[in-house]
């Protein structure tokens, strides 16, 4: 059994309890045990805008947090585990800035000392391969996939190298042993547009638009993300951003432990597949359920 | 060139030559005058074509003293923050960071947009970046999710005192 402190971050508590329950079904069943992080509150990755030191403080806060657990922390969203990866790296390099984020730790009686290691979903999934196609019992042969990775995951690659930035292969590679093909498509590296949604949503959504145009353009039955924020700005948007531009998109957004999971052969209530915005029903039916 | 096309003036009695130092010396800004202008940034934003002022123009404009065009240019805040730019950049320019310096500069003096203002207080509210309702809570359960985690904000908002940041959030004109 594998122990890691796990940091969902805001959005997936807030409005997509599908990626949290299809993650934590899924790691129990491959004997991945989650410590919860308490008392974290946000990575402060939305407050770069408004002050930097404040995202920055909050961000040594969650890793400070997770030191005292002594576990490697899973980070499940892909913004947070950017935003915490990064920050890691620059005060672990800054001595300066090390002592300054200490001093307002010292206020909750926390400090960092040693730095921690973190993860991503996307890694620990994809450090079991072999084992999860082992588990395959339901294959999704005919599923044609967009891989969706979320920006911060890959970008810079200075602080994140957990895959490679320009022509990363890990989710298309835990996409395939499901059964199911991923697919080209020319706009997979841009952004989806979530950081933008509490500035001007009109940009947002014309961002998210282009990524829905494009991956069904290019064949794909479905959109597979790893990152809760992609998940949010393709799937509970899509209603939104199909009325804003007078289109229909009815492009399902699948969390990739969802997708999982039901090759594994778990059921489909479980992994909060009902709970999508846009019902993934060409995934059911190729599932026979 | 056509007669119609039109040209911008900049008039060096209303440039402020220590900008670029003033972003310089913010972490977020630090790399701002390695930058030579080769427009990789520009080239390679994906969203390049729905910017009014592109991201190499902005840091020109910054170097050049711009300063008042650069803080209440739209760009700065609808930068998705892709890291597109910051990975291509052959001088290592942190342009997302740099981007982060200027929004920085500009909510102090200019204020915050309103539904970025809303996030402010929700964080001195609750200590997360969105609002955990109780319907939202009896989902969880209903699901067989385990209780939300712990999330007393009072140390937080300590450290967000000393930060200045309810001062900020506050005193903050509604865009």
């Amino acid at each position: 059994m594998t122990r890691y402190s796990f940091y969902m971050g805001c959005q997936t508590p807030a409005r997509l309890e599908y990626c949290e329950i299809s993650t934590r079904r899924v790691l129990k069943t491959i004997g991945v045990d989650l410590l919860d992080l308490q008392n974290a509150g946000c990575c402060g990755c939305p407050y770069k805008p408004i002050n930097y030191d404040v995202a920055l403080a909050m961000a040594a806060r969650v890793l400070a947090q997770a030191e005292e657990n002594g576990l490697d922390l899973l980070v499940l969203c892909s913004s947070c585990l950017g935003w915490l990866s990064r920050v890691r790296d620059v005060l672990f390099q800054e001595e300066k800035l090390l002592r300054e984020m200490n001093a307002l730790l010292r206020i909750e009686g926390l400090s960092l000392e040693k730095g921690i290691n973190i993860v991503g979903l996307l890694q620990v999934l994809h450090s079991r391969i072999s084992d999860l196609q082992g588990r395959v019992k339901v294959p999704l042969e005919g599923l044609k996939v967009a891989t969706m990775y979320g920006c911060h995951l890959l970008r810079p690659s200075r602080h994140m190298r957990i895959d490679n930035p320009e022509n990363p292969q890990l989710l298309d590679e835990l996409v395939e042993i499901t059964g199911a093909k991923s697919i080209y498509w020319p706009l997979k590296l841009w952004c989806c547009g979530a950081t933008t949604l509490p500035v001007d949503s009109r940009f947002s959504m014309s961002l998210a638009r282009k990524k829905i145009l494009d991956a069904k353009r290019s064949g794909a039955d479905c959109i597979v993300t790893i990152c809760p924020s992609c998940q949010l700005t393709l799937d509970s948007m899509q209603p939104i951003v199909s009325k804003e531009f007078n289109e229909e998109y009815d492009l399902p957004v699948i969390f990739y432990p969802q997708l999982l999971g039901l090759a594994i052969g778990i059921n489909p209530k479980e992994l909060g597949l009902e709970r999508n915005r846009v019902i993934p029903n060409v995934l059911l039916d190729i599932a026979g359920k | 060139m056509s007669e119609k096309s039109e040209r911008t003036v900049v008039k060096s009695t209303e440039l402020d030559q220590n900008f670029k130092f003033e972003v310089a010396e913010t972490f977020a800004g630090r790399t701002v005058l390695d930058c030579f202008q080769c427009g990789m940034c520009s080239s390679n934003c994906p969203y390049s074509d729905l910017l009014d002022i592109k991201i190499h123009q902005v840091t020109k404009m910054v170097l050049l003293g711009m300063r008042e065009k650069v803080l209440s240019c739209r760009t700065i805040w609808v930068c998705a923050t892709c890291y597109m730019c910051e990975e291509r950049c052959p001088q290592g320019v942190e342009l997302a960071n740099v981007m982060f310096a200027l929004m920085n500069i500009s909510a102090r003096e200019k204020g915050i947009p309103e539904g970025l203002k809303q996030l402010g207080e929700l964080l001195l509210e609750t200590g997360r970046a969105t609002h955990l309702s109780p319907h939202r809570l009896k989902i969880r359960s209903s699901l067989g999710l385990p209780e939300m985690p712990n999330t007393d904000a009072a140390g937080l908002r300590e450290i967000l005192h000393k930060l200045k940041f309810d001062q900020l959030i506050e005193g903050a004109e509604k865009d």
